[in-house]
């Protein structure tokens, strides 16, 4: 009991119900006290100068702790790579805004080409974020992040309350969360589809109908003819009729498997084509096999029979390579000739073809001989060409009003060539009105070249007149010289 | 002089500028970039047209911005700041332009002027009765008190929690009419304190019996020593005129490490503390300053950073409280670790008691302590040393996770402030680096 929880005790009854006594106090303090008594007009002034006293005396007595067991000491491993230096450090301080959320990401991608770790006292904002609930950004930073923060920031993490973060590829199936699990396996089927299969297989009847689905379509990347006895089997045999629909989809995603093959045997009898007369098409009768694969009986659109109907459906689930089995031709003159003279011109929609099967050839075909500013309904095929294959792409003209930037932000972050670059940005500032938020203006410049810095100034002088371009311009070049500044960080 | 980062971040106003000036830590924000021995000038280009004209005087920190924010200093100002700490090398170092020349000029006549205007001679015979006058009325409050306080013991503490607000902030009235503004901090203390905490029956208890004592000295100050009675005078809440502490106080010229710096929010005034620290006396000193809202402080006192100054100290048993006489400049950093700081617990603490006998009106005592580190035990935070002894600690969750982080469980050099139950971290010393934790908002 401490010397001073008498007179707590004292103060919190109150000295109408209870007297300050010496009790068991040493020789000197009750003396003090004594005196105070002695000389008090009441007992509450007895108290205060008791309490004065007995205070003075606790604090002229302090003493540190010692307990009988040493408190244990954890210390962080000494580090093998650097820390990042002092002007990336002060980068990443500035980018730690929420604001500035892919350009951290390029930081990050960075310091971890350049083999940098993070500077300790940054640790706990970067560790914090990538726990922050509904942090659009947080799983990419967290795989970033396990290579840039040391040893230092995996002690760390326990004493945030955090758990540690887990090494990409490292994580355990078994114990994995539902989101985990499809991002493991969508990894695993990239490096061993047949791998993933497996996994599924395993947990299968473990699962939900919504889970099911959801890990089918992680299938989607990789597939071939190999996983068709696994898809059939659950389109033929799994009790709910989203991941039957799913197994289906993805069926049809695979050239020469058997649903493909009957429509391109269905295909092959009932279209023809000549040079010179064009699509001649022979009627064709529904069949109970048909509606098996998902294939619809009756058009809602007057203007197209339903024969039409049933082989425009399975036309439009076709791949490249069988066009050029029907038409005798190679792939870049099938593609230029269903461009030019579809069958079932009035209605076919071959974008969403290529888009499912994304067949980059067959876009870039199709893509070069185009303006595509003039061809919207081409558009969203750009995301699917190569860097290469965009800077031969023809983008001279005004954009509709419609065009969004972002739709041609593929996956990664690579830097676009500059003639394209140009083109992208002559179509912007083509526009009579141009407002970016910030994420995308940041997205923007991680894909254009830096050296287009003078560009931009002389585009956006030619606008002068219009205040969101001028805004655009601003923004656009502060975030091209802070990545230019990124980059001259780690290269220093 | 050159800034870290730290040290420009002690000058935001809040946590949001800080972060707004580091976004501006771009040279493409900048259309201008200018730096000189005494300033740094730059236009900032905003969404609007024309670039903001800003300027900062780096001698004695201060800052000039044409934009129209109404904090001080704005996001410009520390994007300016920043910009050159981390790249002195984008500005370019010829003449200053013409309206930086002038503000700086200005700068200087304002504060001649100042000087003059400080050097009047004082009535001193209506300064006596008005001390005089004062003195009655002081007295009139303490009687207040202490029947107030009286009447609060009689009846015991226990309800207190619930009608604290109230209760202080009535009787810290009366002490503001009485002119013991000293006491009504301390009545304001006491409402402040965490009543859902454990260790709120301590405070109180010890706080209104800090409370009476100072009220009882005041009664007899004529049995005091002339030390003794200026503090009870200053606790009171009498100034000490700054002529006389500059005339009279104990002059120290040494250069000085700021070792620390806090601000505390009270009323309408931001009060800032910076601890410094002599590279001669071993000394530590305590420089307040009494910002209203919206404007800047008079000296900026930058964290981790050595000015070579005179100094006088209030009067006062073992004060640390000074007035800056004269700043001559900026020192070369120094080795803190030497004479004057303490390598074990056990001495530390000693020296707290050494000058809690001394004081028994003080709070905290400043230590600089070596060789110790953070650890958790029971999950209290505590300061370990060598020796294997605790002193438990208190720090604001941000500090906390950055005093880990940057130590990484390893021994530092730290300034504490050591308090009766718990001591303070304010900053640290690890592999020749220095770390400010004190406010939070600095993250």
């Amino acid at each position: 009991m401490s010397i001073t929880d008498n007179v707590i005790n004292i103060a919190l009854l109150g000295t109408a119900n209870r007297e300050l006594t010496l009790g068991e106090l040493p020789d000197d303090l009750a003396g003090t006290l004594e005196r105070a008594k002695v000389g008090a007009a009441d007992g509450e002034e007895a108290f205060y100068k008791g309490a004065a006293a007995f205070f003075a005396y606790y604090r002229s007595g302090l003493e540190p702790l010692q307990l009988k067991e040493a408190v244990p000491v954890s210390e962080a491993e000494p580090e093998m790579k650097p820390y990042a230096g002092q002007k990336a450090a002060t980068l990443l301080s500035i980018l730690l805004g929420e604001k500035y959320a892919n350009m951290l990401l390029f930081w990050y991608r960075k310091a971890a080409e350049s083999g940098k770790l993070i500077p300790p006292e940054y640790l706990p904002d970067v560790l914090g974020r990538v726990f922050l609930p509904g942090s659009q950004t947080a799983k990419r930073e967290r795989q970033l992040l396990s290579s840039l923060i040391g040893n230092r920031g995996r002690w760390l993490l326990p004493v945030m309350g955090y758990a540690a973060l887990q090494e990409e590829g490292n994580e355990t199936w078994e114990t994995a969360t539902h989101a985990d699990r499809k991002q493991i396996l969508s990894r695993v089927r990239l490096q061993e589809p047949a791998r993933a299969i497996e996994m599924l297989r395993g947990e299968w009847k473990n699962e939900s109908a919504q889970h099911r689905a959801e890990f089918l379509a992680c299938l989607e990347n990789g597939l071939s003819v190999a996983d068709e006895a696994f898809l059939e089997e659950v389109r033929g045999g799994d009790r709910s009729s989203t991941v039957r629909d799913e197994a289906l989809r993805l069926l049809r995603l695979i050239p020469g498997s058997r649903i493909l093959n009957m429509y391109a045997g269905i295909l092959k009898e009932h279209l023809h084509y000549r040079r010179l007369f064009g699509w001649s098409i022979d009627p064709v009768a529904y069949s109970e096999e048909l509606k098996k694969t998902g294939i619809n009986e009756v058009s809602s659109n007057k203007g197209e029979s339903d024969s039409d109907y049933i082989l425009r459906q399975m036309a439009q689930y076709m791949p490249l390579s069988f066009w050029c089995e029907l038409l005798d031709c190679d792939a870049e003159t099938a593609a230029r000739r269903l461009r030019k003279s579809p069958p079932f011109p009035k209605h076919i929609y071959l974008t969403g073809t290529i888009l499912n099967f994304k067949d980059r050839e067959w876009a870039f075909h199709i893509l070069k001989d185009e303006r595509v500013v003039q061809a919207p309904d081409l558009m969203q095929l750009v995301p699917l060409l190569s860097m290469e294959q965009r800077e031969q792409l023809n983008l001279s003209g005004k954009a509709d009003r419609n065009f969004y930037i972002g739709q041609w932000f593929g996956e990664d972050d690579g830097e676009w060539g500059e003639k394209f670059s140009r083109g992208v940005l002559g179509m912007i500032y083509g526009m009579d009105y141009c407002y970016y938020d910030r994420p995308t203006c940041e997205a923007l410049a991680l894909r254009l070249p830096v050296s287009l810095y003078d560009y931009i100034t002389g585009l956006g002088s030619a606008k002068a007149n219009s205040a969101s371009h001028w805004e655009f311009t601003v923004r656009l070049q502060q975030l091209l010289l802070m990545k230019k500044d990124i980059v001259e960080a780690f290269n220093d | 002089m050159q800034l870290s980062e730290d040290q420009i971040i002690k000058l935001a106003p809040d946590a949001a500028s800080v972060k707004a000036g580091k976004g501006l830590a771009s040279a493409a924000k900048w259309v201008l970039r200018g730096a000189s021995e005494r300033a740094l000038w730059g236009h900032c280009q905003g969404s609007g047209k024309n670039p903001y004209q800003t300027q900062v005087d780096l001698q004695n920190i201060a800052f000039k911005c044409s934009c129209p924010s109404h904090k001080f200093p704005c996001k410009h100002g520390l994007g300016l700041l920043f910009l050159y700490a981390s790249q002195p090398e984008l500005f370019s170092t010829g003449e200053e332009p013409e309206w930086v020349t002038e503000w700086l000029e200005k700068r200087a006549g304002k504060a001649a002027e100042k000087k003059e205007k400080s050097d009047k001679p004082v009535d001193a015979e209506a300064q006596a009765k008005r001390q005089e006058a004062r003195h009655k009325k002081v007295l009139n409050g303490i009687e207040d008190l202490q029947g107030w306080l009286k009447d609060l013991v009689r009846n015991g503490l226990l309800n207190v929690p619930e009608r604290a607000q109230a209760l202080f902030a009535e009787i810290s009235k009366r002490m503001v009419d009485a002119q013991a503004p000293g006491l009504a901090g301390m009545m304001r203390q006491l409402q402040e304190i965490n009543y859902f905490g454990e260790d709120w029956k301590y405070e109180l208890t010890a706080g209104i019996s800090r409370a009476y004592l100072v009220a009882e000295s005041y009664k007899r100050l004529e049995q005091l020593t002339e030390d003794e009675r200026d503090e009870v005078r200053t606790l009171i809440g009498y100034p000490q005129a700054k002529e006389d502490v500059l005339a009279n106080g104990e002059q120290v010229a040494d250069d000085w490490l700021v070792v620390a710096s806090e601000s505390r929010a009270q009323d309408r005034l931001t009060v800032e503390y910076n601890w410094l620290y002599g590279r001669q006396t071993r000394r530590f000193a305590l420089f307040l300053q009494f910002v209203v809202q919206g404007s800047l402080p008079e000296t900026t006192l930058l964290p981790g950073s050595v000015v070579v100054a005179d100094v006088a100290f209030y009067k006062g048993i073992a004060p640390f409280r000074v007035l800056i006489r004269e700043q001559k400049g900026t020192g070369e950093m120094f080795d803190i670790t030497g004479e004057g700081s303490h390598g074990n617990l056990t001495g530390a603490m000693q020296a707290y008691r050494s000058y809690m006998t001394r004081n028994p009106f003080a709070y905290e005592v400043p230590l600089l302590v070596r060789d110790v580190r953070l650890v958790v035990h029971e999950k209290q935070l505590w300061i370990k040393d060598r020796d294997e002894r605790l002193v438990p600690v208190s720090m604001g969750e941000a500090s906390r996770l950055k005093g880990f982080a940057v130590t990484g469980g390893r021994e530092f050099t730290g300034f504490f402030l050591a308090g009766e139950r718990e001591w303070r971290v304010l900053s640290l010393w690890i592999d020749d680096k220095y770390y400010t934790l004190s406010n939070e908002y600095n993250g």
